[in-house]
């Protein structure tokens, strides 16, 4: 992260016009409490398409309120005036952002907004440039967290700061072999799946599914990096295309072709992202690769589940890449298992809170989207939550346990309960 | 009885209709008080929404007019007196000596724009550099004062920050104008992408309180004006204030959020409305028809005739009736046209 010195039109922003004392003579006192139009309205527009931001979308926002009004954070906070989406565009028009407040970092980028939005406005690219303006000009505060895990991706390629070394570990004792060229599918775990005690479980619940499947895959451990794109969401641009080009590079130099993924997060920025940098492989989130398995007749279930079941849509499977028949497809060929929706499914899925760069957030209690999510679940009655991404499972394990009566629901991904179905009994 | 209309107003809607009665085969004469045609429009460079040039417009339809057969042109000139019932009229043109049987009636006069000054909190007329829409019209026109730069009257310097301000003179029960003038949103809007064009440096920021820009490629318009980075702050200006270098301070509430803001531009626009024609309290007693609370003329029924008078063969066309686009001033020419030709062929009947 570069923290340079403050350019001038940042001191501008919110600066105190010196026309008080021509004022005075003509309208009165000035009220404190009034906002100043001057130069600076326009600089902070200016200066962010210097950096080749498009802004056009912005500035047909028409203060609807359609963003507040959908948005998942309202549901949690007692703030009337927190994280407004609307509000916060207006306010970079004018060049008025105030970058000291917390609002800027609580976006989870979860696409409720822009999906609804009338105007098309892309209000995630908003803002993650307001995030960038942050972590690259050095003005407001990073929060702690956020900034650790950060430096830690920076340094060791993954969150955690533990050593690179490591990160094919989760595989030992495993049937995994290295990814080497010719094989046919890398099998991209993440940075949780590789390093968290719990998210490993369900790395290697999958590479058993692939390798009862038949399926000729490898995985290229401490080669590579974390993928970038919470980083990316969390304004550092510079890092992430860093990450971006290293992976690519490994991935290039051993003739990788197919990537399968576990997280949403890693499928959205191979797909979407990394193409921008000549990255172009395809690329499979595991539930539709499952899903393909299971209509092929290559996988055997052989255990019955007997329990109902409840699936909660990831942000980034869900609504950023259109995915929501596949894993209810896997679910419900699992013999024994009952599929009960929750309200808020598909498109309309609450997140869990774990985008944007919120996993690493301390999200104060109470204000946990995640809790509310997991109630939601309970209440249909399901003695499993499964999920489909590392985010959500670590927010729910999380939940679990400071949401009240939560002993009765277990929090499953997919692959964990295909890989639990398709054991001998 | 005499198959003879005779129309008041030479601007769109009464071109219009002197030209549609010509097509339907019934003869016209066309009263215009001014030395020329074309009314309003005439002067006006460019037209909402789609940009098409008023003036080519105008001269169209002043050729078409000029060219058609039954109409008969009384530039410079006006009617002082009407006696008789439909169809039987009788006109006075002028100062009486010429007089026309007519078998109907249309009253095409226009509108007035609302005189801003009678707003002082803008400070129009004292403080220099605040301006009508009428004016910063002038000021947009190639063929204009400035030609088509936008310099501000105290010193000619080119404006880098410009205020417009919406619903002058409109929406407002102070001023006993309730009404909103319908077209000035629309005007604004054209105003301000047209300055921005012009002068890409400069911040245009309009004041507003609602944004009616509606109807097919309107709400387009509006949205080509923010996407040129024209800021729209929702909050009425409340007062205008000059400064020493002739800067205008205004005061309003930014109500998105919720605070007073305060400005300094180089140039204010007041986007003033509509308000009824000078002198349609003279002719509505000429003409013996009823006008409406807000001055404009009342019409028979609002619903089902929307273009008679209060009066049998008297018909009304275009922003004598209130505000409208160019577009619909034609539409209510056409309209007129067809009621005054089933109208006379229902007297033809009678008799």
């Amino acid at each position: 992260m570069t923290i340079g010195s403050k350019p001038d039109w940042i001191k501008g922003i919110a600066k105190e016009l010196d026309y008080r004392w021509r004022y005075k003579g003509i309208t009165g006192i000035l009220p404190d409490i009034s906002i100043i139009l001057d130069e600076s309205n326009a600089e902070l527009n200016q200066a962010l398409a210097a950096e080749g931001i498009k802004e056009s979308s912005w500035v047909s926002c028409f203060q609807c309120g359609t963003c507040r009004a959908v948005c998942p954070y309202t549901q949690v906070t007692t703030d009337v005036n927190g994280l407004s989406a609307r509000r916060m565009l207006h306010e970079a028009q004018l060049g008025l952002t105030d970058f000291e407040s917390e609002e800027i970092w609580t976006c989870t980028t979860c696409d409720t907004c822009v999906d609804q939005c009338p105007r098309g406005v892309e209000i995630i690219d908003f803002m993650r440039n307001l995030r960038r303006v942050e972590v690259e000009l050095g003005v407001g505060k990073i929060p702690d967290s956020l900034r650790r895990a950060m430096t830690n991706i920076a340094s060791v390629g993954n969150p955690f700061g533990e050593t690179s070394e490591n990160r094919g570990d989760w595989a030992e004792h495993l049937p995994v072999k290295p990814f080497a060229k010719g094989t046919e599918l890398l099998y991209f775990p993440g940075c949780f799946l590789a390093y968290d005690a719990r998210a490993r479980k369900v790395a290697q619940a999958t590479a058993g599914i692939l390798e009862k499947a038949g399926v000729d895959f490898g995985i290229l451990g401490s080669q590579e990096v974390c993928c970038g794109e919470s980083v990316r969401k969390a304004g550092n641009e510079k890092l992430f295309q860093n990450l971006a080009q290293h992976n690519i590079g490994v991935f290039a130099e051993n003739g990788v072709k197919g990537i399968l993924t576990t997280s949403p997060h890693c499928y959205h920025t191979f797909k979407n992202e990394y193409p921008q940098f000549e990255g172009d492989f395809e690329v499979i989130h595991y539930t539709q690769y499952l899903a393909r398995l299971i209509k092929e007749g290559r996988l055997n279930f052989s255990k019955e589940l007997n329990k109902q079941v409840t699936y909660h849509d990831p942000c980034y499977l869900g609504r950023h890449n259109g995915i929501y028949e596949e894993p209810r497809e896997i679910l419900r060929s699992i013999p024994g298992l009952e599929l009960v929706e929750m309200p808020d499914a598909r498109q309309k899925s609450l997140c869990c809170g774990g985008g944007g760069g919120g996993i690493w957030l301390d999200t104060k209690k109470g204000e946990r989207l995640s809790d509310l999510r997991l109630e939601q679940a309970m209440e249909t009655g399901a003695s499993i939550l499964a999920v489909a991404c590392p985010y959500c499972l670590i927010n729910f394990e999380d939940s679990k346990l400071t949401v009240g009566n939560a002993d009765r629901i277990e929090i499953r991904d997919i692959a964990e309960l295909v890989w639990e179905s398709i054991q001998e009994s | 009885m005499e198959r003879k209309v005779l129309i008041l107003g030479g601007g769109v809607a009464g071109m219009q209709t002197a030209i549609a009665l010509n097509d339907l085969g019934i003869s016209s004469v066309l009263v215009e008080k001014e030395q020329e045609l074309g009314g309003r429009v005439k002067n006006y460079d460019k037209t909402f929404p789609f940009f098409h040039s008023g003036k080519e417009l105008v001269k169209e339809l002043e050729d078409r007019v000029r060219r058609a057969h039954l109409v008969e042109i009384r530039c410079g000139t006006t009617v002082s007196h009407v006696e008789g019932q439909a169809p039987h009229f009788q006109a006075s043109l002028g100062t009486g000596n010429y007089k026309i049987p007519v078998g109907a009636i249309v009253v095409a006069i226009g509108f007035e724009p609302f005189d801003a000054s009678l707003q002082e909190e803008y400070g129009y007329g004292i403080y220099k550099n605040v301006i009508t829409a009428t004016e910063l019209e002038h000021l947009l026109d190639p063929e204009g004062p400035t030609g088509g730069e936008i310099r501000r009257p105290s010193d000619g310097k080119i404006v880098q920050r410009v205020a417009i301000a919406f619903c002058v003179g409109s929406r407002n029960e102070q001023l006993g104008h309730n009404y909103c003038s319908r077209i000035c949103c629309s005007f604004s809007t054209k105003q301000a992408i047209e300055i921005k064009e012009r002068h890409p440096d400069a911040v245009v920021t309009c004041f507003y309180i609602d944004i009616r820009t509606y109807g097919r490629g309107f709400e387009e318009m509006y949205r080509r004006a923010q996407e040129t980075s024209i800021t729209y702050i929702r909050g009425r200006i409340a007062e205008c204030g000059v400064l020493p270098n002739g800067d205008v301070t205004i005061r309003a509430e930014d109500t998105f959020l919720g605070k007073p803001i305060q400005g300094v531009f180089d140039l204010v626009s007041l986007s003033h409305g509509m308000t009824p024609a000078l002198d349609a309290p003279k002719i509505a007693t000429m003409l013996d028809i009823d006008v409406a609370e807000d001055g404009f003329f009342e019409c028979r029924d609002k619903d089902l005739y929307p273009n008679d008078a209060t009066r049998e063969g008297v018909f009304l066309a275009g922003a004598a009736i209130g505000m409208k686009p160019i577009p619909d001033c034609i539409a209510d020419g056409n309209a007129v046209a067809a009621r005054v030709a089933a109208f006379l062929a229902e007297m033809q009947e009678r008799n």
